[in-house]
């Protein structure tokens, strides 16, 4: 059977897919609102800063050294904000401990300042002399914050979109199931056992699958029982006229004198031989494919076949589960056959393979030639039977196969040769 | 044996009919089921039934038949070659079951051996004190002396093996030796009786004063 794209994959495929996109997209959203809210909430801490930093200079003015140039000590420590106030002459007079000694902006500026590549800076008028107060945060410091934020968001957004992949993946398995509670039921279903219920659709979405094969399980049991019907017609209105047949000639063979038995008698044979393929027929018919196995002994079985006029020697034996009345059609039409070709033995013998038993026929006949029994092989292997042989090769070769063998020919050094596999059950 | 045969098939029962008579045996052939039944009260040593007939169920008959107590045995001839028809016939009171085609002589041999089973002999001799009956080759010993008897002689005599042990009236031994439509001589049947007891000894045959006559094994 040739690959067939999976339910299972693609939506696991597709779940993955979304849920990717919606880490992405996710992301996305979640990034530009921390970034917004990040640089008003870093603004605001910085504009926050140095208003405090105002009043705590404004009241302490006269007890700190403002004016000395100098820079407020410190314990060594990173800053990661700094602040100057910078006289009206651009003179920085005093900073925090890390705040460079050049004016955090290049002219005075009330409020935010952009000039700066390293700072992003606030400045607020000190006095009325000029002097700003410069409050300021490294560039890179809050590109490292946001950085931060961004790859959190990233982690988050990723680990909650796998985890729901996962879920997502196996939810979608598990809603698959009844699917394979459908498939499963619609094996085991026969809708000729009476013991056999109807398949369940435990979901909306398979009770249209579930009808359709309900009704086309009915239909086909309609059809099979039709058949049936008309097999066992058919079995009445041929049997009986052959059984009518055999006893009209018997009675004749008794009535008549010497010099006709002989007539009479090959009329019997070609009776009886008529109601040896007309029974195999219509048990193959009849059997459509389907085998009753039972266990047999196929040695014993194959000597209690009846065919007059041919000795059969039966070598080993192997037992074996088949249908004994479909292997008893199929033996007899390849025995019929040997007869009709003129073989007056057949030796059959049997081997048990890994996953068969094989049974091999080799008849004292004319046999076929090589490019015959190449032909004839061919058209059993591919099943085409229509011109290359006749009921007998091709009946065997259907009742091989429906115990999961087949029927080839084989070559022999003298006379015909078969072999008829049986699968072991 | 007398037997009644039950097939609607022209040509089956015309065949089986005549080739049955051949082989020594006294057969009334029926087309219907209706004609069977009318002559269900006589007596035949085996029933040859269809199945399937123009006005009804072989199979049902032969289940009435049982139920009723009725032990003749019954060989079912039919097309019905189904594993579950087979059981179907011979659960519901056919002795034998026979699928058509069959050839005459297979039901020939099936009719000795249900005759065997019924005279309880394991093979087709039979003894009755110094007398030996060959059931298959219809002939009669006498201290294994053969013993020639005729056609009629020996049909009185396998009635009464066939009931060995019970007492056969005058008119069913008649009946078993002709068949339907067969007329003897008043007193023909005494003769026969006669004569085997001449040819046999007198102690083969007993006569039930006022019932009829009997055979013991």
């Amino acid at each position: 059977m040739t690959d067939v794209p999976s339910i299972r994959k693609g939506l696991s495929r597709v779940v993955i897919q979304v849920s990717l996109a919606w880490s992405l997209a996710v992301f996305g959203v979640v990034w530009f609102a921390v970034h917004h809210k990040l640089d008003e909430v870093l603004d605001g801490t910085l504009q926050e800063s140095a208003e405090i930093l105002y009043g705590v200079l404004k009241s302490n003015g006269e007890c700190l050294p403002i004016g000395s140039g100098g820079s407020l000590p410190a314990p060594p420590h990173h800053e990661r904000m700094v602040w100057q106030l910078v006289s009206g002459d651009q003179r920085v007079v005093w900073r925090s401990h890390s705040a460079p000694a050049q004016p955090l902006a290049a002219v005075h500026r009330e409020r935010w300042s952009a000039d700066s590549p390293e700072w992003h800076v606030y400045g607020i008028p000190f006095d009325d002399k000029g002097t700003m107060l410069y409050v300021a945060q490294p560039h890179g410091e809050r590109r490292k914050a946001q950085l931060e934020a961004a790859v959190l968001t990233a982690c988050g957004a990723l680990l909650v979109g796998l985890t729901c992949a996962v879920w997502l993946r196996r939810r979608a398995g598990k809603e698959l199931g009844p699917l394979m509670d459908l498939s499963e039921q619609v094996a085991h279903y026969h809708p000729l056992e009476p013991g056999s219920s109807p398949p369940l659709a435990t979901r909306e979405e398979l009770r249209p699958v579930r009808d359709a094969i309900v009704h086309l399980g009915d239909r086909l049991a309609q059809n099979i029982t039709s058949e049936r019907a008309f097999s066992a017609n058919a079995a009445h209105a041929l049997r009986t006229p052959l059984a009518g047949l055999g006893a009209q000639l018997a009675m004749l063979q008794r009535e008549s004198p010497a010099d006709v038995q002989p007539r009479i008698q090959r009329a019997r044979e070609a009776s009886d031989r008529l109601s040896r393929v007309v029974t195999a027929l219509l048990s193959l018919f009849r059997s459509g494919g389907e085998i009753s196995p039972k266990h047999i002994a196929l040695a014993a079985f194959v000597q209690d076949l009846p065919l007059p006029g041919l000795a059969i020697s039966v070598a080993g034996d192997a037992e074996v589960e088949v249908d004994p009345d479909l292997l008893a059609a199929a033996l007899l039409n390849l025995l019929d056959n040997s007869v009709r070709y003129g073989a007056t033995q057949v030796q059959v013998s049997f081997r048990r393979e890994v996953a068969t038993v094989v049974i091999r026929l080799v008849d004292n006949g004319p046999g076929v030639d090589e490019a015959a029994r190449k032909r004839i092989g061919a058209a059993l292997a591919t099943q085409h039977y229509e011109q290359d042989m006749g009921l007998g090769l091709m009946l065997a070769d259907r009742v091989a196969r429906a115990h999961g063998g087949q029927l080839v020919l084989v070559p022999v050094e003298l006379g015909f040769g078969v072999e008829l596999s049986l699968g072991l059950r | 044996m007398r037997l009644l045969l039950l097939e609607d098939d022209t040509i089956l029962g015309d065949g089986l009919a005549e080739f049955l008579r051949v082989e020594g045996h006294v057969v009334d052939w029926c087309r219907r089921l209706l004609d069977a039944q009318a002559h269900q009260g006589e007596p035949y040593d085996v029933l040859l039934v269809d199945w399937q007939l123009p006005d009804g169920s072989g199979l049902d008959w032969i289940r009435s038949l049982r139920r009723k107590g009725v032990s003749t045995p019954i060989v079912m001839m039919t097309a019905r070659d189904l594993l579950d028809d087979r059981i179907k016939g011979l659960d519901n009171g056919a002795d034998d079951y026979l699928v058509k085609p069959f050839a005459p002589e297979e039901l020939v041999a099936r009719l000795r051996a249900l005759q065997r089973r019924t005279v309880g002999a394991a093979n087709a001799r039979v003894h009755i004190g110094e007398v030996e009956v060959d059931l298959m080759a219809k002939a009669v010993y006498l201290q294994g002396d053969r013993v020639d008897v005729t056609q009629r002689e020996w049909r009185v005599l396998e009635a009464l093996l066939q009931r060995a042990g019970r007492v056969v009236s005058k008119n069913d031994l008649e009946a078993l030796m002709l068949g339907w439509g067969g007329e003897l001589a008043s007193n023909s049947l005494e003769v026969h009786i006669s004569r085997l007891r001449r040819k046999l000894g007198t102690d083969v045959i007993e006569t039930v004063r006022g019932m009829g006559y009997r055979v013991t094994t």
